[in-house]
């Protein structure tokens, strides 16, 4: 293959499948939180109600 | 307007029904965003617009664009809990019609896009005896589609060999979507997915294995740099972006109503994002290798060779290919077997769209309304698309409906959040609330600016396109009839189906925002 077409197809590859690779990662490392300090915040104003 | 006229104020909403896990609502989704663009589509576009260096702007666009619209699609239908008619009414009473234009633009396209599939399961069983022979494109147009000239006028009369399949088509989407979210769509994709992933790698594996593959590779991956400085270039990757997520028409906003209060919505976009686009890359590679070996077999240069894209690249060049490589008939199987299931889990997100907006506003089972759908459909399709000019209506509705019904969905979602109903901030805090991945006040000004701005220059692009020349070379009346005549109906429903009544209030004050968590047990969690 030319060289310029083996670096794009690796560069493609590695952008957009490291991109899914990295997205699963994160996902299944930080299972779906609230955010804290917004949870907290609206408990605050829950409070006050 | 009817989002406030209940007619039966004392009556429940049903209980929303909802996915059984994370792992489900992102199978469904993946599932929704790969389609029949994603192997016919996407290589031929990514060819012609740069080859390799086409891939920089695709990841502006779909960082710039496809991300963040489906961040937006996410944040609505979580927050406001609903299909598009029901969660844009939540926001605004009057944007209401806007969610029952989203309704109609998937109701038309999955009216036509099920033949396709019909197409793909006949053409399974053709490769089993390469039926095709030594003519795939007259086998194509003449034996199997039957296609007459439009000249004659509109055909109902219907062709036996896509009306079977077609049919059976219904019914099993019919079947899968009534059983519901859960045991339905969800329990359908999970199988269906893994499956399209591993044929298709199969596909893509044996089409690198042929000689001539890497001749295709090189066509497809090697740069034109200067075709970075042609605007045009920049709009095929938005636009293949655009088409290829499912983005913006009802889908993923249906789809994100259906998942807890605790989900991870960016997380999850990012994943059925890339997940979309690494399966776009896939298809490149396989498509490509097997152009490269269809080259290398008739002595010719890749670009030498016709039908890069679309029906004709899977309907015509690929039983070409089929025909002359080892394995052909099984690799012919497999490989239109893909088409069909990357196909299916598409059309059943679209039935949802609609099923589910009939739900929300009239009150019924999932059962009733994915019957009613289905079947509405199937009857549209049969009637219109199973006949001698179904070809011809086909392209014609598709390309209107998209570049005009998608686009303006779009368009108008994006200005009723920044403009007409501003929420960007609000949704924007939504998802940061309940995600992992943080999004910035950039994503404000990617919702607020860069997408309408893209959004609308694509639409003019083709509107202008359709006024100047007719699509196709096609007569005015046919023009007016499948192109704008579609669009005009979409528009004619969407006004009509706001006007009438819901059967359960709208109770918008029990939804917004994220009002009814106790949030006092979530702190303490």
């Amino acid at each position: 293959m030319i060289g310029q077409a083996v670096l794009l197809m690796c560069f493609s590859i590695l952008i957009i499948w490291g991109g899914l690779v990295a997205s699963v990662v994160m996902l299944k490392r930080k299972p779906a939180p609230y955010d804290e300090e917004f949870v907290t915040d609206m408990a605050e104003a829950a409070s006050r109600e | 307007m009817s989002a406030q006229k209940s007619a039966a104020p004392a009556a429940q909403r049903r209980a929303r029904e909802s996915w059984g896990s994370q792992r489900g609502f992102l199978m469904a989704a993946i599932g929704s965003a790969i389609g029949l663009g994603n192997i016919w589509r996407f290589p031929g576009v990514a060819y012609e617009n740069g080859g390799g260096a086409f891939i920089l702007p695709y990841l502006i666009a779909l960082l710039g664009i496809g991300l963040p619209i489906l961040f937006l699609d996410y944040a609505i239908g979580h927050k406001f809990r609903g299909s598009a008619p029901l969660a844009l009414a939540r926001i605004s009473p009057k944007a209401e019609v806007l969610g029952w234009w989203q309704v109609m633009v998937s109701f038309i396209i999955l009216v036509y896009y099920g033949v396709i599939l019909a197409w793909a399961i006949s053409y399974a069983y053709f490769s089993i005896t390469l039926a095709w022979g030594d003519s795939p494109k007259d086998f194509f147009f003449g034996e199997y589609l039957q296609v007459a000239g439009v000249e004659d006028g509109i055909s109902f009369t219907p062709v036996w060999g896509i009306f079977g399949p077609l049919a059976a088509v219904w019914v099993t989407v019919l079947v899968v979507n009534a059983r519901g979210i859960k045991a339905g769509i969800e329990a359908a994709t999970k199988v269906f997915i893994p499956l399209l992933v591993v044929l298709f790698i199969i596909v893509v594996v044996h089409a690198l294995t042929l000689p001539g593959a890497t001749d295709g590779l090189n066509t497809l991956f090697t740069p034109k740099w200067e075709a970075l400085g042609s605007a045009q270039v920049w709009m095929a990757a938005f636009a293949q972006i655009f088409f290829s997520m499912s983005i913006a028409f009802g889908i993923m906003v249906t789809y994100a109503s259906y998942l807890p209060k605790r989900s991870n919505l960016t997380g999850s976009g990012l994943v059925a994002g890339f997940a979309n686009s690494s399966f776009e890359l896939l298809a490149g590679i396989g498509v490509f290798a097997a152009l490269g070996f269809m080259a290398n077999a008739q002595g010719v240069a890749v670009a030498d060779l016709e039908n890069f894209k679309g029906v004709t690249l899977s309907f015509i060049t690929f039983p070409q290919i089929i025909s002359t490589m080892p394995f052909g008939q099984v690799f012919g199987v497999i490989f239109f077997l893909c088409l069909f299931l990357a196909g299916i889990t598409s059309l059943m997100s679209l039935v949802q769209v609609v099923a589910g907006a009939f739900q929300d506003k009239f009150d019924w089972s999932p059962k009733r309304a994915s019957l009613i759908v289905s079947v509405l459909a199937m009857v549209g399709s049969l009637t219109i698309f199973a006949t001698h000019t179904g070809l011809q209506a086909l392209d014609t509705v598709d390309a209107f409906i998209n570049s005009i019904g998608v686009i303006t969905a779009a368009i108008t979602g994006t200005v009723l959040v920044t403009i007409g109903a501003p929420m960007l901030g609000k949704l924007r805090r939504h998802l940061n609330a309940v995600s992992s991945f943080k999004v910035g006040i950039w994503w404000d000004y990617l919702i607020g600016y860069v997408a309408p701005a893209m959004l609308t220059a694509m639409f003019i692009e083709g509107v202008i396109g359709y006024i100047a020349k007719p699509y196709s070379d096609y007569p005015q009346w046919w023009l007016a009839i499948f192109g704008w005549g579609t669009v005009g109906f979409a528009a004619v429903m969407a006004v009509i189906l706001t006007w009438l009544r819901w059967s359960t209030p709208v109770d918008t004050a029990a939804v917004r925002d994220l009002d009814n968590v106790d949030w006092a047990k979530e702190v303490a969690k």
